[in-house]
């Protein structure tokens, strides 16, 4: 088996943009969250307000490569946190709000997921994917990069949605397994299976390019 | 099992952040906002878009607005009613694919294939001895026969998009799009083959659909959305016997769009997946010499 997972299969093309494109910052759990939370729980508006400086642009990233569409991104975003800083009560450990508002936003990614489906079978699905990960490539990527994401892209929309947003979390956002399975309410364990059953079927659908790969 | 390390991300090193601090302020300020109203406003607005959507359900209902995939099946388009014959014969019926034939005791030959449709032609006022008239042949008929002009005809102006609306099957639409593109009407060929692309993403055909596609667009002069074409056919998993005709017309397509960056991508992939391939020679031509000139299909 490969040690690394599909996604890594760029880094060797994309080495000579890898200075120019800066990693984006992570969800950071650790740190002052709890004093803003506590000081939030007190009606405090201006920590709310640091609370989603904070984390705002993480879980806005992470939702808009999930869903693929800006506008329900947006929504989704704003629904999160609306829930978020209303049930800041629920939060058990302050210091992960927010790993804690990413798991209400990927739940939120779900509920829209499942929305779609159903419009989908009414056909009145007429949203069009404007963030999609070809959309977002970094237009130095060479045109071969661009088109092994486009094929990327086709096949996670054909993952079933567990297993998408998981591969996504884990490799396109690098996140660890722990919050993986902290985003997707799940034990490490079912989240290890989502996140090979995705590598699985997405080598499948690009094996040509991995077979391309080991000709080198 | 060993956990592998965390990748930090590696697609994330080409990929740009969506999101901008305009639009994470104009998310702040509707969080703002929705969170100063009162849950019972909350409530009612929520109430009052789930009464909309009842009665836009009920509307839709109403007036058949209901997509492809909840509606019975079509019956397919029947010329107008005849007035009644005078004489005691039975009338034989339209031929139908999915309906049984009817009974054809009056009538005296099979129904002919060329016949001319007739539709405003009125049934002969004076009594026959027998019923003179015959069934109408379907497009669907014509079509299995390879009269695709017939077919198209019998379609009319607006009959292509409505059938594409109602086809159950992704053989129903790449039968209308061959009607299309075989009748000499390409442009509307792209209807049909986009619809089977994107209900049947899975199906055998959707490879050889998305080939189709680029073909016209590329005779169509849209050599990007050729390209484009081609590549999602290629990305469904194209047999290897189409394959090299993909990557060639796909080099192709770049360089008529003026994409060298890509045609010359294109062109790598092809000689490697082909280093003897038949169309090696013409993709050496067009990388070499990349003027976007019409190019022999």
């Amino acid at each position: 088996m490969r040690p690394t997972a599909l996604g890594s299969l760029l880094i060797p093309a994309v080495a000579g943009h890898q200075d120019a494109a800066s990693t984006p910052p992570r969800i950071d759990a650790a740190g002052p969250d709890r004093d803003l939370v506590r000081r939030a729980r007190g009606g405090d508006r201006w920590a709310e307000e640091a609370l989603y400086r904070r984390h705002a642009r993480a879980v806005a990233r992470t939702v808009s490569r999930l869903l693929a569409r800006s506008v329900e991104a947006e929504d989704v975003v704003q629904d999160a946190f609306i829930f978020a800083l209303t049930h800041l009560e629920d939060l058990r450990d302050p210091d992960l709000f927010g790993r804690w508002v990413l798991q209400v936003a990927v739940r939120l990614v779900h509920r829209r997921f499942r929305q779609r489906s159903f419009l989908r079978l009414l056909g009145l699905d007429r949203g069009a994917d404007d963030v999609t990960l070809a959309a977002q490539a970094d237009p130095r990527a060479g045109p071969e990069i661009h088109a092994r994401i486009a094929e990327l892209d086709r096949a996670l929309t054909r993952l079933p949605a567990r297993c998408r947003v998981a591969w996504v979390l884990r490799y396109v956002e690098g996140s660890g397994i722990d919050e993986v399975a902290a985003a997707s309410s799940c034990s490490r364990a079912t989240a290890k299976r989502l996140i090979a059953r995705a590598d699985r079927e997405l080598r499948a659908c690009v094996a040509l390019d991995e077979r391309e790969d080991s000709d080198d | 099992m060993t956990e592998e390390p965390p990748l930090e991300g590696p697609l994330a090193r080409v990929l740009k952040d969506p999101v901008t601090e305009a639009s994470l302020a104009r998310v702040w300020r509707h969080v703002e906002r929705r969170r100063g109203r009162a849950p019972e406003l909350r409530m009612a607005v929520r109430w009052l878009l789930a009464g909309v959507l009842l009665a836009f359900s009920v509307t839709a209902a109403a007036y058949g607005l209901w997509p492809s995939a909840l509606r019975p099946i079509p019956d397919l388009p029947s010329p107008p009613t005849p007035p009644p014959p005078k004489h005691s014969g039975k009338v034989v019926g339209h031929g139908s694919a999915r309906n049984e034939p009817p009974a054809l005791e009056l009538q005296d030959t099979p129904t002919p294939s060329s016949v001319t449709p007739e539709p405003a032609a009125p049934a002969p006022a004076t009594s026959l001895p027998r019923a003179t008239r015959v069934a109408e042949p379907s497009w669907r008929e014509e079509a299995a026969q390879g009269h695709h002009a017939e077919a198209y005809a019998l379609l009319g102006s607006s009959g292509l998009e409505r059938e594409v609306g109602r086809a159950a099957s992704s053989e129903d639409l790449f039968t209308l799009a061959d009607v299309a593109r075989l009748s000499g009407h390409p442009e509307r060929a792209r209807a049909p083959l986009a619809r089977l692309l994107e209900l049947y993403p899975h199906d055998a055909r959707a490879p050889l659909a998305a080939a189709t596609l680029g073909r016209i667009e590329l005779d169509l002069g849209q050599p990007n959305r050729a390209a484009r074409a081609f590549e999602r056919a290629l990305g469904l998993g194209a047999p290897i016997a189409l394959e090299e005709d993909l990557r060639a017309r796909l080099v192709e397509s770049w360089v008529r769009a003026g994409d060298l960056d890509a045609a010359r991508a294109a062109g790598v992939l092809y000689r490697k997946r082909f280093p003897d391939g038949r169309r090696k020679a013409e993709v050496d031509r067009w990388l070499s010499s990349p003027s976007p000139s019409p190019i022999r299909h």
